[in-house]
């Protein structure tokens, strides 16, 4: 739209400018005619009877047709030659008509629409941070040990689930340590699937396990009482195979045993 | 109201629907389920992260006729967010498909003003059959939004002809380029460009009877033209690790394959007819598919808005008026019309509804927005009150279709309207549920029902499942206690959608569970642990 609008702007400012003579504005004006008609000035009375430039309301075409064609004889006329100029605020008013059917309707409102934008990365932002957290599978202290008997100085290592890759070549064992902090009394169920052998202990008492040590995939359950507040959960395990992994699954709630998730930290209540 | 109060009002119901669409992506983009394609794409992505990590060292697992633009954003959100894979793959969807919406939002600001982009944009966000695959279509809906922002950046461009600034150019490029780093068929979009110029040129031309003229304009054209496209090929290729590799041949190679699909053969059914999915499809497939997934409102817009578009351009070209707005809303109309003309010349391969051709959904919102604003001005200038009365009609006809989206969620890619007498109308005689996201919803309805009837054997025991839903749903929603049986006839539970009579498979077996919506079944769980009678 830049090309059309400069010559207008020149011409408002040409047009309200009383030091000037109005005249001119007319070639300003009549450029700013011809671009918005897409035409030459040999046409652009025509067109605009065509109806060139649709946005001009019906009402006011006739009175623009009228000034166009004025300006024009004053712009082809010599230019010591006097010529009789539209008043200066019939001229305004031509100018008014194309800045308003001009008027570049789909330019954006940008400054609401940046502070919606700058809202919605900050809530997103957010949303994304809060997420790391809720979304961790649990936290782990884990300590594997090269052999299955627990034997030997321990490789140690954060993770979030037992089922995380070992450190160590197979056949080996690990322990798993964490806690769970509870608001209120629960009958919990934990619930062992994997192949290889694995004991859990809630406050170092047994609720599930199964040393079997076989490499087919087992399902193995247990329910234990918990009262409220912190409780030591530790997960004993030995794979014959590397591949061998363990789901610790967990209901606290009454609905079906899922992933137990361990926000809690955890360094204080362990040993 | 005068016209500019109501064009504010418009803007900031604009702004507050782009955050009302915001806040419900984040507040359910959890609920959605794996579909059949999303596991491939997750893959895709891992892999060429991984490829562009070791210096962009190819190797066969690259193979594939898809560029990887979407995948690669979604693999490069993982890597720094802490969401399972899924349920990041579904927030990244959701938050591009918003981003379609304001592409819309834009392409209709740009041809009829804040009015029909807010129109259009409502339109677009309340169809749910674009609404639903926002989530886990990763490659039709990303395409989609791609086709509706260099739609929009095309008729920006057009409309400053002939001297459009250099960030327009550059603007088309990239635009032009996501699309094609989505799909090869986004190449559409630089003959629509082009398409565009050309008319430019030779209207101009034509009108100062000068061939000069023309030959003049084409030649300041083409050379930003050709840097555009450059930029949109460079863009593709950046996301094609196997493209590449032969950065001319192997694209078109793989637009000459997408034409010629008949890898997916297996039975469909179409208007009551079972039809096979890798033949040319019906003449009719894509005209009826518009008019039965998109909300009826949507619809009647659309054809009156194609009439009256048709018959404004015819008008305008006549009377040679108005050049670049004519032409800007003819390469819309163009955009919307020539890949169904070429996919039902050509006979193209089509299933699974309107999936292949979400793209036109963002069209068709802008072209009935166009409908209802002409309307709007022709009912005004009869009776204000008519204005009224119309942009109710349009008010209860999204209304309508929330409804029914909230009545299916998360499945509302399954949306029939009512001319088709809604999902049960169609169920049978159209695809329904051909993506698999209610595989989801049926496998967890599983586990909690065994959990709720028989706990100590869910407790002490594994389960078996068999279905037609991929290896990565199960683990993806049930403990390891639920293994994919070998072979079916072992398995304790069959868990079958709907599509090609999956669900029949072991339709002597007593029904334990369904998922269903509008009294439809999506999902039938039975038991097979227990003997035919």
């Amino acid at each position: 739209m830049r090309h059309q609008l400069e010559p207008l702007a020149a011409a408002r400012a040409l047009i309200d400018e009383p030091a000037v003579s109005s005249r001119c504005a007319l070639p300003h004006l009549i450029e700013a005619w011809c671009s918005a008609a897409e035409c030459g000035t040999d046409e652009l009375v025509s067109r605009l009877r065509a109806g060139a430039v649709a946005s001009i309301p019906s009402s006011r075409r006739a009175a623009v047709i009228e000034v166009v064609e004025h300006a024009l004889e004053a712009t082809r006329a010599e230019p010591w030659a006097a010529v009789a100029l539209p008043s200066r605020r019939t001229l305004r008013r031509c100018v008014g008509v194309l800045e308003r059917a001009t008027a570049d309707r789909s330019r954006l409102p940008w400054a609401p629409v940046a502070a919606i934008a700058g809202a919605l990365v900050l809530v997103l932002g957010m949303h994304c941070a809060a997420q790391r957290t809720v979304d961790r599978a649990g936290l782990w202290r884990a300590a594997y040990y090269g052999n299955p008997g627990f034997a030997g100085p321990p490789l140690e290592r954060e993770v979030d689930t037992p089922s995380a890759e070992p450190p160590v070549a197979a056949p080996y064992s690990a322990r798993f340590t964490t806690c769970l902090e509870l608001e209120a009394p629960v009958d919990a169920v934990f619930q062992l699937v994997g192949a290889g052998g694995a004991t859990l202990y809630v406050d170092d008492r047994a609720v599930v396990g199964d040393w079997s040590g076989g490499s087919e995939v087992r399902t193995r359950g247990g329910r234990i009482a918990l009262t409220a507040g912190r409780h030591a959960v530790r997960l004993d395990r030995y794979a014959p195979q590397v591949d061998d992994q363990v789901a610790v699954l967990a209901s606290l709630d009454g609905s079906a045993p899922a992933p137990l998730r361990t926000v809690a930290p955890c360094a204080e209540a362990m040993p | 109201m005068t016209r500019r109060r109501l064009e504010q009002v418009c803007d900031a119901l604009s702004v507050g629907g782009v955050v009302t669409l915001c806040a419900l992506v984040l507040l359910t983009f959890r609920d959605y389920g794996l579909t059949l394609d999303e596991e491939t794409h997750r893959l895709y992505g891992d892999r060429v992260v991984a490829y562009i990590a070791r210096g962009l060292s190819y190797d066969d697992t690259l193979y594939s006729l898809y560029p990887a633009g979407f995948d690669l954003l979604a693999a490069g959100y993982r890597q720094v967010s802490d969401l399972g894979p899924y349920d990041a793959l579904h927030l990244v969807g959701g938050l591009v498909g918003i981003t379609g919406a304001v592409g819309v939002w834009l392409l209709a600001r740009a041809l009829f003003g804040p009015i029909g982009a807010f129109i259009a944009a409502l339109l677009c966000a309340t169809t749910p059959s674009y609404y639903g695959d926002m989530f886990n279509n990763p490659k039709d809906l990303p395409f989609a939004v791609a086709y509706a922002w260099s739609l929009y950046v095309i008729v920006r461009l057009v409309q400053q002809l002939p001297r459009p600034g250099w960030r327009w150019w550059i603007g088309a490029g990239v635009a032009i380029g996501l699309a094609m780093s989505v799909r090869i068929a986004g190449l559409l979009l630089l003959v629509y460009l082009g398409i565009g110029l050309l008319a430019y040129a030779l209207h101009r031309g034509w009108h100062a009877r000068s061939a000069e003229v023309t030959a003049r304009l084409i030649q300041a054209l083409s050379f930003r033209f050709a840097a555009a496209a450059g930029l949109a090929w460079g863009l593709m290729l950046a996301t094609w690790p196997w493209a590449a590799l032969e950065p001319l041949r192997r694209p078109l190679y793989a637009l000459t394959q997408f034409s010629e699909y008949t890898a997916h053969s297996r039975p469909m059914p179409f208007a009551g007819r079972i039809i096979d999915s890798a033949r040319p499809a019906p003449l009719d497939y894509i005209p009826r598919y518009l008019g039965l997934k998109l909300p009826d409102i949507l619809v009647l817009l659309l054809i009156l808005g194609a009439v009256l578009g048709v018959w404004r351009v015819i008008a305008r070209v006549r009377g040679s008026a108005e050049v670049r707005r004519t032409l800007a809303l003819a390469l819309v109309g163009l955009a919307g019309a020539l890949p169904p003309a070429y996919a039902m010349v050509r006979g193209s391969t089509l299933y699974d509804g309107l999936r292949h051709v979400l793209f036109l959904v963002p069209v068709a919102c802008v072209i009935a927005a166009g409908a209802a604003l002409l309307l709007g001005r022709v009912a005004g200038r009869r009776h204000p009150a008519l204005v009224v009365v119309l942009g109710a009609v349009i008010a209860i006809g999204c209304a309508d279709a929330v409804a029914s989206m909230r009545a299916l969620h998360p499945h509302e890619y399954v949306y029939f309207n009512r001319i088709a007498g809604g999902l049960p109308g169609a169920a049978g005689r159209y695809s329904t549920n051909y993506y698999g996201g209610d595989y989801r919803e049926a496998l967890e309805s599983l586990q909690q029902h065994l959990w709720r009837t028989e706990p100590e054997v869910y407790l002490q025991d594994g389960y078996t499942v068999t279905g037609c839903f991929n290896g990565e749903m199960l683990p993806a929603y049930l403990p390891p206690s639920f293994t994919r049986a070998p072979v079916a006839d072992t398995a304790d539970f069959s868990v079958d959608f709907t599509r090609a009579d999956c669900h029949l498979r072991h339709a002597d077996r007593p029904e334990i569970l369904r998922v269903e919506r509008e009294g439809t079944p999506l999902v039938i769980v039975r038991d097979l642990r227990t003997e035919a009678p």
